[in-house]
């Protein structure tokens, strides 16, 4: 379970953003992106236990990481773009984790090392609460962009018929 | 070329101070987030902590460059707005001299007509017609004193050169165009481009209204005058009376009645500056006194 959270974050910061911004992906993309940031989330996260590098690091090497991969993975992605993409979503991410997140722990009394360690119903909470911004993203992204759709496919029509 | 190259530059600017921006609030956010975790413990021991005050120090070192960086993104905006009014100014500019071009080669055109009726009067000896014609025609071009005279009292090249256009533009089209301008009357704090589009409008469209009727009732208008409370500019002239049906919809984009002439922008222009300002704008017309256009500022 903690290693498949990795995978499903990493899932959801590639298609929240780019479905509020209606860029259309392909599942080989989706899977790319998946894989090599899980994994990415994964290692930047075992530096602590190699080097005394201060709480908080492994941000700045996954904003650098999913970075590089937005504008690798995407066509016609500029560096400009993929980097505001990651900024952008790790604040809202960082904003989300102290509105839901930090609340939930405090509640429950809990530490990130034992989230990071269960495998139950606590390590499914965090995982839904931690991604609720991403989450959120997404489903108004899809909203917003079908709505516009049908306004097109509407105008199409009207055209037809005129 | 070069004011390309300084709008890229400036445009560049703007994407990094974005850039920075956002990676400070970044910075700042991801701060207050592991300064809560570290407060209510969240973060297991193992982990290592910056201490408070390297986080204060640091918060302070940023908030400083974000006022700093605030500071220069002023500026820069403020030099770029500058920059695009000059730019504005230089537009109407050129559309004046560009009038005035067009008067000047109409003329020099006429010009060459008329050298050729005086030289075929003077080849069969007819000096007497000549110097008529002579005569007739220096009293055409001539604009004499006591019409400027009207106009003199603008502080403001731009309405001046405008307003001077349109004389000669009358002047070729046998219409009577008369300024009555209040003395001293101040109005820099508009926008001269704004001002010149206005009477720009009004005054062809004035002209486009009396070009084609009896030559006795081509007059046009022009007052600028303030009272207690408002600024008023009018353009009124003695053209047929404007059809209810066209009153309702004059001020509205792509309407026009002059067809190809016409764009359907000039009146909604007008009405777009006038609403800028607060102001408002609206017309009279009769059967009997023609159309009038009068636009009110706020003061």
């Amino acid at each position: 379970m903690q290693y498949l959270s990795h995978f499903v974050e990493a899932f959801l910061i590639f298609i929240a953003p780019l479905s509020f911004l209606d860029y259309k992906t392909n599942a080989k993309q989706k899977v790319l992106f998946t894989v090599l940031y899980g994994l990415g989330i994964y290692f930047s996260r075992q530096i602590y236990n190699f080097t005394s590098l201060p709480f908080g690091i492994h941000i700045f090497i996954l904003i650098g990481l999913s970075s590089i991969l937005f504008k690798n993975i995407l066509k016609n992605y500029t560096w400009k773009n993929s980097i505001y993409i990651s900024l952008i979503v790790f604040i809202a991410l960082l904003i989300n984790d102290s509105i839901f997140l930090l609340p939930y722990m405090s509640i429950y009394d809990l530490t990130i090392e034992e989230i990071q360690m269960d495998n139950g119903i606590i390590k499914l909470i965090e995982m839904t609460m931690s991604n609720l911004i991403l989450i959120a993203m997404y489903i108004i992204g899809r909203f917003k962009n079908r709505k516009s759709s049908i306004a097109i496919e509407g105008e199409n029509i009207e055209a037809k018929n005129i | 070329m070069r004011l390309r190259t300084s709008k890229l530059k400036i445009t560049e600017k703007k994407e990094i101070f974005k850039l920075l921006f956002l990676f400070q609030t970044l910075i700042i956010v991801a701060t207050v987030v592991f300064l809560a975790c570290f407060k209510l413990d969240f973060i297991a021991s193992q982990y290592t902590f910056i201490s408070e005050n390297y986080i204060f120090i640091t918060l302070s070192i940023l908030s400083g460059i974000v006022g700093l960086g605030s500071i220069y993104l002023f500026n820069e905006i403020v030099k770029l707005i500058e920059r695009e009014k000059e730019y504005e100014l230089k537009k109407v500019e050129f559309l004046q001299m560009r009038e005035s071009n067009d008067l000047l080669r109409s003329q020099k055109h006429d010009f060459s007509n008329n050298l050729q009726v005086v030289w075929g009067m003077l080849s069969i000896e007819k000096t007497q017609k000549a110097k008529e014609y002579i005569e007739k025609y220096t009293n055409i071009l001539k604009i004499d004193e006591e019409e400027l005279e009207e106009i003199k009292y603008i502080d403001n090249t731009y309405l001046y050169t405008l307003f001077l256009n349109k004389f000669y533009k009358c002047k070729e089209k046998d219409i009577e165009i008369s300024y009555d301008i209040e003395k001293n009357i101040r109005i820099e704090k508009f926008n001269p481009v704004d001002i010149v589009r206005i009477f720009g409008n009004l005054i062809d469209n004035a002209i486009y209204a009396v070009k084609d009727i009896k030559e006795k009732y081509r007059e046009i208008f022009v007052e600028i005058y303030c009272n207690e409370n408002e600024y008023i500019f009018s353009v009124s002239n003695k053209g047929p009376q404007i059809p209810t049906n066209i009153r309702q919809k004059i001020f509205e984009k792509d309407f026009t009645t002059k067809g190809k002439d016409g764009s359907g922008l000039g009146l909604y222009n007008v009405r777009q500056i006038v609403d800028k300002y607060s102001g408002k704008v609206w017309l009279e017309t009769d059967e009997y006194i023609g159309t009038k256009f009068i636009v009110s500022f706020p003061k």
